[in-house]
């Protein structure tokens, strides 16, 4: 079982093999610093869904806001005379933080399996970066959100001084409690104005598979 | 020639003792009187209590702090009624470490410290060195023993590799007083001695063998096993086996051994005629080889629950190295290939065949020792493969295989000391692997499994043998209060994004046939304050007694920015209903599609 002079085969063979081990160590460590130190970008985190292309062109309206009733004139209405479609829309600002939108329990919704798509109009004479707003879908239990998705319209191609349209499309989960809330809205975050306008929030009910 | 090898095995032995006494001390020094950091804390305090009790209270239980048994972890009990110190373990771990008890005696009168009745830190500290040199001394007689087959290059570096590659690192550095690393030295020395023996023919080595042997035993019954070896060691012929099974058999050699096994198993028969009246006792109680006509040959190898291979990848090595000794036809190959398998047939027959808290499968590690011939023999086929591209990439494989165990032992397992995974969760063990800094970065959490085998993954106080879907043991929901807990996990432990959903799938029994009234529930906490939670009842799919029924269900965990929340999964029994959950598995989505 002897064999002559191993030590000068054991350097020649285990060199590579520590080297491709230091090399293997100093990866991991690489990979460990830049998984420390990445600044976690939020968009990044945010999900998107799309509803299957065979719900399209139905749909029961279950709410929209058109902003027409009001009277502009008034400070309180929060009402602008600019609007997409006809004269009036609502203002959002640092106090009108959340615009209408959809407030349902799910004891109200019909079916099992169900999507619904909401759609707005977004106006701002900012810069896109400082358009803080976003229209989100959630909802709610006992002050508890869960299933949160939103569109920022910052991260949005999406364009100053022009009506843009916003879309969110939500799959409705099956919910603990059925007394729980679907929401949907506008929420600005920002500190100047925007205006939004003809929200509507159509539901798109799928018979499940058999 | 020679005259370089004396030196650099001098050197080499010297600084090995340096290093092992520097970082055992070093691993110990967060260690407290009374914690699982102390070498003489639980299963450890159950091998050394043998020592205290015979000098300090004579084994007389009125003498001892009464709750002695509680602050040192359980490893032996005080029993007040019967006024008995009750241990399972034998002595022999206590009859080696005794010369350091009695020293560590000396010392503390000599200096004028407190021997806290062989409790304090010194005593814990001599332990440590006890371990060391122990270790030290096996790895020595393993290299003299090796001398006789390769040529000093290979036996120093198999030695090295088999300390620092192994879980002998762990066992002798950190665990020292398990009975590990004192069964590796005695098996060391008896391969030493039988060599000497077989080369000399040496009646002193005989008794020497005959010493150790029974040392060994007592250690560990199990190690009778190294007996083989007597018989098969390097026997070219089964010619060869039959005499030495005639030489063993003369009245002067087997007599001779006889009465050494009665004087070394003296000193635990007169305990066990003190603990139970009967000479011979049988201390594991309910535990033993219950395993044995289904032994967990598959979980004992390749479980992530302290698994021989994924915890020591190494023994890769010493099995291709047994393997090419058998094809190449080398003498030994089939004597270590035969104690081999015998050892995973006794670890594997044993009712708890990942041996509790332990870091891979502890009682293999005397048996590297035997182990060592077919690793220097791989490692010398190793240095003449002809191909630099195998050779590194074998070799890659080795340095590997002992970082892997370095960075795990060093980097997590001394401080958790206990794995808590499911048999079959690789889930857990990657992330832990991740979590030692092998591999990088750390993946959030995907899974969570129980199959309630490992206790110390065990929910409830006791798991059920009543009924049982996978392995030996399930658990019954019909626990006081009507909540059985399953599965929790604080918020925090995923690290950030939060799952959005996760999905819960248990095996459900019930053996009466009337409706239950359970259901498996969901909870998200704050405090003790229900922040969310959903339910599924059981009733609906338990539709048959005596049938294990699949129960699943989707939970959603909600949109929270709190990372002290707390998610718990518990089954609900409020009529306490005879209900059984087993095989268990959690499943996290991070994303809603």
């Amino acid at each position: 079982m002897t064999e002559h002079n191993p030590t000068r085969r054991f350097f020649f063979a285990a060199l590579p093999a520590m080297i491709l081990l230091g090399i293997f160590i100093l990866f991991n460590y690489y990979r460990s610093y830049q998984d420390t130190h990445q600044t976690n970008n939020p968009y990044a985190l945010l999900q998107r869904e799309h509803m299957p292309e065979v719900s399209e062109g139905l749909g029961k309206i279950l709410s929209s806001y058109d902003f027409e009733s009001g009277n502009a004139n008034n400070n309180l209405s929060h009402l602008a005379f600019s609007g997409h479609t006809e004269k009036q829309s609502l203002k959002m600002s640092a106090q009108v933080q959340f615009s209408p939108g959809l407030w349902i329990k799910f004891k109200d919704l019909p079916g099992d399996s169900a999507w619904i798509r909401a759609t707005g109009y977004a106006w701002f004479s900012c810069r896109v970066s400082e358009a803080k707003c976003s229209l989100v879908a959630t909802c709610n239990h006992n002050g508890i959100n869960y299933k949160y998705m939103s569109v920022p319209i910052e991260n949005e191609a999406v364009k100053p001084y022009q009506w843009n349209k916003i879309s969110i499309d939500y799959h409705i989960p099956p919910a603990p409690d059925r007394e729980d809330v679907l929401q949907v809205y506008f929420w600005y975050r920002g500190q100047g104005e925007m205006l939004v306008d003809d929200i509507e929030i159509k539901l798109f009910v799928h018979d499940k598979p058999k | 020639m020679k005259w370089r090898n004396k030196v650099i095995q001098h050197y080499f032995f010297y600084i090995l003792f340096c290093a092992s006494l520097a970082l055992t001390w070093y691993f110990h020094k967060d260690a407290t009187r009374y914690s699982d950091r102390n070498e003489l804390w639980s299963d450890r305090a159950g091998y050394y209590i043998y020592l205290p009790a015979t000098i300090f209270y004579h084994f007389d239980t009125r003498k001892m702090p009464v709750d002695l048994d509680v602050k040192t972890g359980g490893g032996f009990s005080i029993d007040t009624l019967r006024n008995k110190i009750d241990t399972k373990y034998t002595c022999g771990v206590a009859l080696m470490a005794a010369p350091f008890f009695l020293a560590s005696g000396v010392i503390s009168r000599m200096a004028g410290y407190d021997s806290e009745s062989g409790f304090s830190m010194l005593y814990m500290r001599m332990m440590s060195l006890a371990a060391v040199i122990y270790l030290f001394l096996g790895l020595w007689f393993l290299k003299r023993f090796l001398d006789h087959y390769f040529q000093a290059f290979v036996s120093f570096f198999v030695i090295t590799l088999i300390f620092i590659g192994t879980n002998l690192f762990y066992y002798s550095l950190i665990d020292g007083m398990m009975s590990h690393v004192y069964s590796f030295f005695l098996f060391a020395l008896f391969l030493f001695a039988l060599k000497k023996h077989q080369i000399s023919g040496s009646y002193r080595y005989f008794i020497l063998l005959a010493i150790t042997l029974s040392l060994a035993i007592l250690i560990r019954p199990t190690n009778i096993l190294l007996g083989f070896l007597f018989f098969t060691w390097d026997a070219a012929s089964p010619a060869g086996c039959l005499k030495r099974i005639k030489q063993f058999l003369k009245p002067s050699y087997i007599l001779c051994f006889l009465a050494i096994l009665f004087i070394v198993f003296l000193p635990q028969l007169i305990y066990w005629k003190y603990l139970s009246g009967s000479w011979i006792h049988f201390s594991y109680r309910d535990e033993g080889f219950t395993n044995l006509l289904h032994p967990r040959i598959l979980e004992v190898l390749f479980s992530p629950v302290n698994g021989l291979i994924p915890y020591t990848p190494l023994i890769l090595f010493f099995l291709a190295g047994t393997g090419m000794m058998i094809i190449h036809r080398k003498p030994n190959g089939w004597p270590v290939a035969v104690v081999f398998l015998m050892v995973i047939l006794v670890s594997a027959s044993w009712k708890m065949w990942y041996f509790g808290c332990s870091f891979g499968q502890r009682p293999f590690i005397e048996y590297y020792a035997v182990m060592a011939v077919p690793f220097a023999y791989f490692t010398i086929s190793l240095f003449n493969s002809r191909s630099l591209l195998v050779k590194t990439i074998l070799f890659f494989f080795v340095f590997f295989f002992v970082y892997f165990n370095l960075r795990y032992t060093v980097s997590l397992y001394r401080f958790e000391r206990c794995y808590y995974g499911s048999t079959w969760d690789w889930d857990h063990y990657f992330r832990s692997v991740e979590r030692a800094g092998v591999i990088s970065p750390v993946r959030q959490v995907q899974s969570f499994e129980n199959d309630f085998e490992n206790l110390a993954l065990c929910p409830v106080f006791k798991p059920s043998r009543v009924f049982t879907r996978s392995g030996i043991y399930s658990i019954s929901a019909c626990g006081k209060g009507g909540h059985t807990p399953l599965f929790s996990i604080r918020l925090n432990d995923f690290g950030y994004p939060y799952p959005k959903m996760m999905e819960v799938e248990a095996w459900v029994l019930k053996p009466g046939s009337r409706l239950t009234a359970t259901s498996l529930n969901y909870t998200m906490n704050q405090g003790t304050k229900v922040l969310f939670g959903d339910e599924q009842p059981l009733d609906s799919v338990l539709h048959h007694p005596l049938t294990w029924s699949k129960v699943a269900k989707t939970f959603i965990i909600p949109d929270v920015n709190d990372s002290s929340l707390l998610i718990s999964v518990f089954i609900h029994n409020p009529k306490g209903t005879p209900v059984f959950i087993d095989d268990l598995r959690v499943k996290f989505h991070y994303k809603w599609n």
